[in-house]
């Protein structure tokens, strides 16, 4: 009796176990994921606000936050490109913009004597259309990096002087930058890149496009006066290219509509008045929208209902507030949706915030050269906190025309001339009147716009 | 005397973890693939208060176990994946695409999973002609393979192609339609452990060759999978409940609940398959969730 009891008392426990053991298998492989490591709620939203930030730059026309020019100067060879045929020479050159960027970089205000003295060893020289704030420029080429305060500097061109022998690491090199304003900053880091010196003068041979002899824009830049008889611009790599004129743009009900839409403006239910010169002015709750007969649009909100919900715009909203970054692609996404402006390019010309409110502004380019409107800018964007409260938008049609025909290299040249000079913040914009390019304002060093 | 106190013991102790294991294995299994029926009901019942019918089959089956994918992007990788849809081509680079020329027609392959094909012999595509929709799993089954052997998507899923494969990768018929020519227009959808992603591909099918494709294919697999804890379709809805009270001016059914995939891509190449939920109504909106946050999209 004893026995059977033992025997069964067996059974059970083997029975116990093996019910364990099964429960456990299934438990493991039906509920216990195989993958390595957990994704939280916080990296899900880090991941869509990079995915989303990282859609801005599709929306960039670019040129604007990427040299238009660069020249690279090693011993005897003195190259130099414009960017657009140097796409893949400049990224090559990221440990720049890196060094640049990089919070640890030693920051210190340098005279312009001390600025230029990088031009008599080698480097590397990148110059920009127009002046592009640090912190935006920092901002567009790290997308980790979050600009909170745009600060007063400003990049014109930017100079890496490079160390002796052929290869350098830069610890040993500083980068410099200059406004258009004249003042110059160095920056000096320890990031460990190494860059073949050898490479840089053969790299420039390879470079489908055009390019040509370095020599001039050194020279421009070294000294202030008497530039001209100095500039060699061979005629056999110049192409011409039409002067372009603006022309009044067919503004009419549908582009009213248009831009009413983009702006939350619901024009089919509201009615609009009508003024004596023909502007359309919506009054919404909490907002009003004017589009004038040549387009001019202005959009207002009077209070926070009535703006324009960032997170509706850019798609996401930010747990750590809205940077400058949000800013300007939010600026990008409502250009992007406004009616276009044919043959238009947009830049980024400026871009400023206080940490609560931001305010971004964009210009007009044509073939690579600013356009100027002389009364405000193509496009501002007004952001305080998560909301748009003020729009304004200033559309303008370019037309080609064979009027006249420069080769625009020259402008940049004669641009150089100006502030060789001591003209600074040269502006150039297209006369409609006479279709051709003229000067709208410069400032002497200092001095006022006249 | 001790071993036979010993043997009760163990007895014991092995009945008490049968008994938590098994407790442990049935509210994983209900709260893995089970809703709380009266949460459901009252929450359909709250759902046709505002204006929404629900039906109450929409929740019959439960989902939780959807890893993130995510694996790294470059323009080697997505060469590589052009060699194997297009073998034999000319490949060249026209700004951020890869082309791929061969003797049927052209291809391009952009960063973000773009992919277009057009036949050399079409010029465009109408996309409104094709009226006439299909069911017929034998016909879906075989425009299906067709499409599959057209771009080589058996050798472009099998990891050897760019070392990926953290996800079970194949694909799946949404619709299929013709034209009166017998033309057919296929939509297809890339799906990752069985559940759909946002790579959709519309490719049209005529005298058996695909003419024409359009949309977004995984050139890279992912490499990455990892665990995310996630919220589930009762969640989703009690979100539509908030969103939609107040707002629903016609009555409107709810169509469909679907978890699936939506991609992201990082401004360094990183790709991401993070899960959704599609909530779809009669009267066509639609509102995708990001599951993980529970967020509208």
């Amino acid at each position: 009796m004893s026995r059977k009891i033992e025997l069964i008392k067996e059974i059970v426990i083997f029975i116990l176990i093996v019910s364990l053991v099964c429960m456990t298998v299934v438990y493991m492989t039906s509920f216990q994921t195989d993958a390595g490591s957990y994704f939280s709620a916080d990296m899900a939203q880090a991941v869509r606000e990079r995915s989303y930030r990282s859609g801005f730059a599709d929306l960039f026309d670019g040129g604007y936050v990427t040299p238009y020019f660069c020249g690279v100067s090693v011993g005897d060879t003195c190259r130099g490109m414009l960017a657009r045929d140097a796409a893949s020479f400049i990224h090559d050159f990221s440990s720049v913009w890196m060094l640049f960027v990089s919070s640890e970089a030693q920051k210190e205000r340098v005279t312009q004597s001390e600025y230029y003295s990088a031009f008599d060893g080698d480097y590397i020289y990148m110059r920009f259309i127009c002046d592009v704030p640090h912190s935006v420029l920092a901002a567009m080429f790290d997308p980790e990096l979050i600009v909170s305060d745009i600060g007063s500097d400003a990049v014109r061109e930017m100079i890496m002087a490079l160390p002796e022998g052929d290869l350098f690491s830069s610890d040993e090199c500083t980068l410099f930058i200059r406004d258009s304003a004249g003042k110059c900053t160095s920056y000096s880091t320890d990031v460990g890149t190494v860059v073949s010196k050898k490479n840089l003068a053969t790299y420039t041979d390879n470079v489908g496009g055009f390019y040509y002899d370095f020599a001039y824009e050194r020279g421009i830049a070294m000294k202030s006066d008497g530039i001209a008889a100095t500039v060699v611009i061979p005629n056999t790599t110049v192409s011409l290219r039409s002067v372009v004129s603006s022309d009044a743009f067919a503004f009419g009900d549908s582009y009213t509509a248009e831009v009413a839409s983009v702006l939350g403006i619901n024009s089919e239910k509201t009615t609009p008045h009508i003024a004596d010169d023909g502007t359309f002015i919506y009054y919404e709750e909490g907002r009003s929208l004017m589009v004038a007969p040549d387009g001019h649009t202005m959009f207002d909100a009077y209070s926070p209902s009535g703006g324009i919900s960032l997170t509706d715009l850019i798609g996401f909203s930010s747990s750590s507030g809205y940077s400058i970054i949000d800013g300007v692609g939010a600026a990008l996404v409502l250009l992007d949706k406004l009616p276009d402006v044919p043959g238009a390019q947009m830049m980024l010309s400026g871009a400023q915030s206080d940490g609560r409110n931001m305010v971004i502004s964009f210009d007009y380019a044509y073939e690579g050269m600013p356009v100027t409107l002389g009364k405000g800018h193509a496009l501002t964007v007004s952001i305080s906190e998560s909301m748009i409260t003020r729009v304004e938008y200033t559309p303008v049609y370019f037309v080609s025309s064979a009027k006249a025909v420069a080769p625009s290299i020259l402008w940049y040249v004669l641009a150089e001339i100006s502030e060789g000079r001591g003209l600074t913040d040269v502006r150039y914009a297209i006369d409609p009147a006479t279709g051709g390019i003229t000067v709208v304002g410069a400032r002497q060093n200092g001095g006022d716009g006249r | 005397m001790i071993k036979k106190h010993l043997t009760i013991v163990l007895i014991v102790i092995l009945a008490v973890a049968n008994a938590v294991t098994g407790s442990l294995l049935i509210s994983a299994y209900y709260g893995r693939y089970a809703y709380d029926e009266n949460a459901v009901s009252d929450l359909i019942g709250l759902m046709d208060g505002i204006g929404v019918e629900v039906p109450a089959g929409i929740f019959s089956s439960r989902r939780g176990d959807v890893n993130v994918y995510s694996g790294e992007c470059t323009d080697d990788m997505i060469i590589r994946a052009a060699n194997v849809i297009a073998p034999d081509g000319i490949v060249s680079r026209n700004g951020n695409e890869i082309s791929v020329l061969t003797q049927q027609g052209h291809y391009t392959f952009g960063q973000k999973s773009e992919f277009d094909y057009k036949a050399n012999s079409v010029f465009g595509i109408d996309e409104e002609k094709f009226d006439t929709r299909h069911d017929d799993s034998i016909l879906t089954r075989s425009l299906l393979r067709t499409v599959r052997k057209y771009f080589h998507l058996q050798a472009l899923f099998s990891s050897g192609v760019n070392s990926g494969g953290a996800a079970d990768t194949s694909t799946s018929i949404v619709s299929v339609a013709s034209d009166s020519s017998g033309n057919y227009l296929v939509e297809l959808c890339v799906t990752f452990d069985g559940l759909p992603t946002d790579n959709t591909l519309q490719v049209v099918i005529s005298g058996g060759d695909v003419v024409y494709a359009h949309g977004k294919l995984p050139f890279v697999l992912p490499t990455v999978a990892q665990s995310a804890d996630i919220y589930d379709r009762l969640t989703v809805v009690t979100q539509e409940y908030r969103r939609l009270s107040g707002k629903v001016t016609e009555k409107k059914t709810m169509t469909g609940i679907t978890v699936g995939y939506d991609m992201s891509i990082d401004a360094f190449g990183t790709v991401y398959y993070m899960p959704i939920c599609t909530v779809s109504y009669s009267d066509g909106e639609i509102a995708v969730y990001d599951l993980i946050q529970c967020k509208l999209l």
